[in-house]
């Protein structure tokens, strides 16, 4: 058992003293365990090595080209050097930022599942959210590393002239929420599903979306480069770039908060904090239409706020068929949390979990934003039309209302032979749009063979059909929205008693300790709240 | 809601997996400074019972409390007064021991010297010291079972689960690792421990469940279930006085139950009853003039113990 230690063998792993390394300690027991657990892994891991060796080579590689060409072409210290130079840095440094590290985001929150290790640490005291940062912390750190390398070279073309420092600043500061917004998503898609199958076609999407931002970000770059030396003096330059970075940054919270509710257990509370997201997101909405408003002084504020509309629309549409799939049992746990006050009552109790009740979320969270995004409109009397945008307001909540209410209506039937999940909310999502856009053009096709040619009533269902008759001025937008409305109304209407008996079973209180967890897919969907047990009869008397 | 009493309590406890009952009404309660063994055939529910209690599985019916603390409402507070270790090793590469237990060490919140001290007194306690440096994939089998206690260990918990910890060790490791848990208990933790071994069992365990197809066929001290079991331990003599007369009395005596004449001068009787009904019913014998030579009683092994209990059917 307690075996003999010698003294040199203590000595062997024993800290060594010394005040750098006190310090280190002291500093390093603050930090994220897993985060210090990652350091010292990553800093012997192959992949790191190789990568930041790789791209330690091309920035110098790239630097001795770089001066040999303008040596070579006697362009002596110019402007243009400068300029080519930062962009070839920009290039390089992107690889890493915006492609290996989100992928080896994605990878090591999946090995973490794979290997079994992710079981131990979800006993020990961290959180589900200290997991996350943890991960992320720990790519970031990678991130740092890689940046601190270019940090001298960037300063080089600073002095070689061609791009100011702001320029530089700028460049680095979306690069980087770029950066941080793709690891997000690259942690979230980690934790979606543990099959290998989802799993490989999610990291071939991943690499797809990161190749693609990565171009798209240095097209951008370029643009600015070559083009933006007088955005630095424009003030709209300078909000649209606060703005892009806020947006960026909601979604890398929503990103974050989608991964931390994916790694609470079941039967625990993994919805409110999202939902508290999506409504930071969705104000991300509301804000740029505001800015866009303030901006433009009603010139185009009716064509820009539509876009707006068309992206908060998105947003929230999407967030509904996520949450389509929550958990359905109420534990005594989500009960115990549940608001008790009446308007903790009235305003949380939508934030509390349930595929109704987050359906009725979304819902009401996407009327009132768009609603708010309107009275802006209307406040700064930007509008040529104002039936047109409250038509618009009225047919995209519908489309929310009428797509939301039919995937929970699909859903709540699957339940009964699978458990949800982000496949199974895609496969519902697919299923509504087959039915309602698929067949409907299919038969126009087959009957008219051009479609679109004309609206009839069955377009109704299709929002790119609609809206483009609502914008235009002959269009019949009172005609659509006479049937859209009473149709979303009905499909979000007979979910109202389902609602209802979401919100009683979170009133429901039980003196019991027992709890069920539904398991066999045919239970899930019951609404049943299960039998109390009297298991207190049977404690031991010592109790 | 804190409880006294039993560190591990188990009431009711079901899980199913589509139609198999996995678990199926389980209850039991392990108290401080008692090994618990948990005894059955492969595919009984062992594994799938201590997951639920080591917070990792959540049960279809039935609450569990460690140290007081349900795992199903309050597992944040269960978690930290579990020790968990798992019939597998998964590690992660380029990880050292002492990394590895630093890590975990972080992760249950220790900090600064505590945690120093921590990582120290479990390697110690396992021997991993002079393996400290050592990658955790270069380890043995026996080592990384050591690790994975030591891991189990490091936040100096109330109760200790251990699944299967013995399987794949030499006897030296064994013995080893039998002193170690016994250590544990004496130190007052909770210890519940499954395992093939059943003779291994026998030795460290105050309590044992049996449990086959998802149900506990019998729970308690060892020696309770033994005689429950075994109501008759079989007793021979050997007698150098008349057979017939020892034949005569035994069959008189109520506690015996069938006796026959082996040859003659031995025989063998059923007896119910435990050492003290036993030394009297020699004394008895003795007094009646027999003259014994040879007297003892074999009890059931707790292999006999199991094969009786189950019937060897695995779901
Ligand atoms: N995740 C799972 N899905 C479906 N069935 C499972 C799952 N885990 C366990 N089972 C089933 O539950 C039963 C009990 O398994 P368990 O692993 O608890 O047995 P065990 O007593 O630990 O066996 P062994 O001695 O072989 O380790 C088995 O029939 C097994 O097939
Ligand atoms: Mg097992």
């Amino acid at each position: 058992m307690t075996q003999a230690v010698s003294a040199k063998e203590q000595m062997a792993w024993a800290p060594r003293a010394g005040f750098l390394r006190r310090w280190e300690q002291a500093l390093a027991d603050r930090l994220n365990p897993l985060l210090v657990k990652e350091a010292r892994q990553g800093l012997k891991s192959r992949q790191f090595a190789f990568t930041f060796f790789l791209a330690l080579v091309s920035a110098w590689v790239w630097s001795l080209w770089g001066l040999a060409a303008s040596e070579f072409y006697e362009m002596t210290v110019n402007q243009e050097v400068g300029r080519e130079m930062l962009m070839g840095y920009l290039v390089i440094l992107g690889v890493p930022l915006l492609i290996v590290l989100p992928l080896a985001a994605f990878r090591s929150m999946v090995g973490e599942h794979e290997d079994g290790t992710y079981e131990l640490v979800s006993i020990t005291g961290l959180t589900p959210g200290q997991v996350v940062r943890g991960k992320l912390a720990s790519v970031l750190l990678q991130g740092l590393i890689y940046f601190s390398v270019f940090v001298p070279c960037v300063a080089f073309t600073y002095l070689l002239g061609g791009v100011s420092l702001l320029q530089i600043a700028v460049l680095l500061v979306v690069g980087g929420s770029v950066s941080i917004g793709l690891i997000s998503v690259g942690l979230a898609m980690a934790v979606q599903s543990s099959s290998r199958h989802f799993q490989m076609f999610v990291f071939v999407g991943l690499v797809m979306l990161c190749m693609f931002v990565y171009l798209l970000c240095m097209i951008l770059a370029s643009e600015h480069l070559w083009w933006g030396a007088s955005d630095a003096s424009n003030p709209e330059f300078w909000s649209a770039v606060a703005w892009v970075v806020c947006l960026i940054g909601c979604y890398s919270l929503l990103m974050y908060s989608v991964t931390r509710a994916q790694l609470i257990p079941r039967g625990h509370n993994r919805s409110t904090a999202v939902r508290v997201v999506m409504l930071i997101c969705g104000a991300g909405w509301v804000g740029g239409t505001a800015w866009v408003v303030q901006l433009t002084k009603g010139e185009y504020a009716a064509e820009v706020w539509q876009l707006f509309q068309l992206a908060l629309f998105a947003h929230w549409f999407v967030a509904c068929f996520f949450i389509l799939g929550e958990q359905t049992e109420v534990t005594r746990r989500i009960r115990l949390q549940a608001p008790r006050s009446l308007l903790g009552k009235a305003l949380a109790i939508w934030l509390q979990p349930g595929p109704t009740l987050g359906f009725f979320f979304t819902l009401f969270g996407c009327a009132v934003q768009m609603l708010v995004a309107l009275l802006v409109l209307l406040q700064a009397d930007a509008l040529r039309r104002t039936d047109e945008v409250i038509a618009y307001v009225a047919a995209l909540t519908s489309y929310v209302a009428f797509y939301g209410g039919m995937g929970l209506l699909a859903m709540r039937l699957l339940r009964r032979w699978v458990v949800p999940s982000v496949v199974v909310s895609l496969v519902v999502a697919l299923g509504v749009f087959t039915l309602f856009l698929g067949m409907p053009l299919m038969y126009e096709l087959l009957v008219y063979s051009v479609p679109f040619q004309q609206f009839r009533w069955y377009h109704v269902f299709n929002p790119v059909v609609t809206l483009d008759e609502i914008d235009s001025p002959t269009g019949g937008t009172w005609d659509i929205l006479i049937v859209l409305t009473p149709v979303a109304v009905a499909a979000a209407g007979i979910h109202l008693p389902a609602l209802w008996r979401e919100i009683r079973a979170l009133r429901h209180t039980i003196h019991s300790t027992a709890t069920a967890w539904p398991d066999s897919p045919s239970e899930l969907g019951s609404d049943q709240t299960q039998p109390s047990h009297p298991f207190e009869h049977l404690k031991s008397p010592a109790d | 809601m804190k409880r006294s009493q039993p560190a591990i309590e188990v009431y009711n406890l079901h899980r199913f997996f589509g139609t198999t009952r996995a678990v199926d009404d389980v209850s039991f309660q392990v108290h401080p400074g008692e090994v618990f063994g948990f005894i059955g055939p492969n595919g009984a529910g062992k594994t799938t019972t201590m997951r639920i209690l080591a917070t990792l599985d959540q049960p279809s019916f039935g609450n569990a409390y460690i140290a007081g603390f349900s795992v199903v409402e309050e597992p944040e507070q269960a978690r930290l007064r579990l020790g968990f270790m798992p019939d597998y090793f998964n590690t992660y590469p380029y990880v050292n021991v002492w990394e590895y237990l630093d890590f975990f060490a972080r992760a249950y919140g220790l900090r600064g010297a505590r945690r120093h001290q921590a990582v120290q007194e479990v390697m110690e306690f396992t021997g991993l010291i002079s393996l400290a440096e050592k990658p955790t994939r270069a380890l043995s089998k026996g080592m990384k079972q050591r690790l994975c206690l030591a891991r189990a260990l490091i936040h100096d918990p109330d109760v200790l689960i251990l699944d299967e910890p013995a399987a794949g060790l030499d006897p030296r490791a064994r013995v080893e690792l039998r002193q170690m848990i016994r250590h544990l208990a004496n130190q007052g933790k909770a210890v519940l421990i499954s395992s093939h071994i059943l003779t291994e069992l026998g030795e460290i365990c105050d309590s044992v469940g049996i449990i086959e197809q998802g149900r506990l066929k019998a729970a308690g001290p060892l020696e309770l279930i033994r005689q429950r079991i075994n109501q008759y331990s079989v007793l021979q003599l050997e007698v150098l006085s008349d057979p017939q007369q020892a034949l005569g009395l035994l069959q008189q005596h109520e506690l015996v139950g069938e006796v026959h004449l082996r040859n003659q001068h031995v025989l063998w009787a059923q007896f119910r009853g435990d050492k003290v009904q036993r030394a009297q019913l020699l004394s008895y014998l003795v007094n009646q003039g027999v003259k014994v030579a040879e007297f003892s009683a074999q009890e059931g092994s707790l292999e006999e113990v199991f094969l009786s209990l189950t019937q060897g059917q695995v779901q």
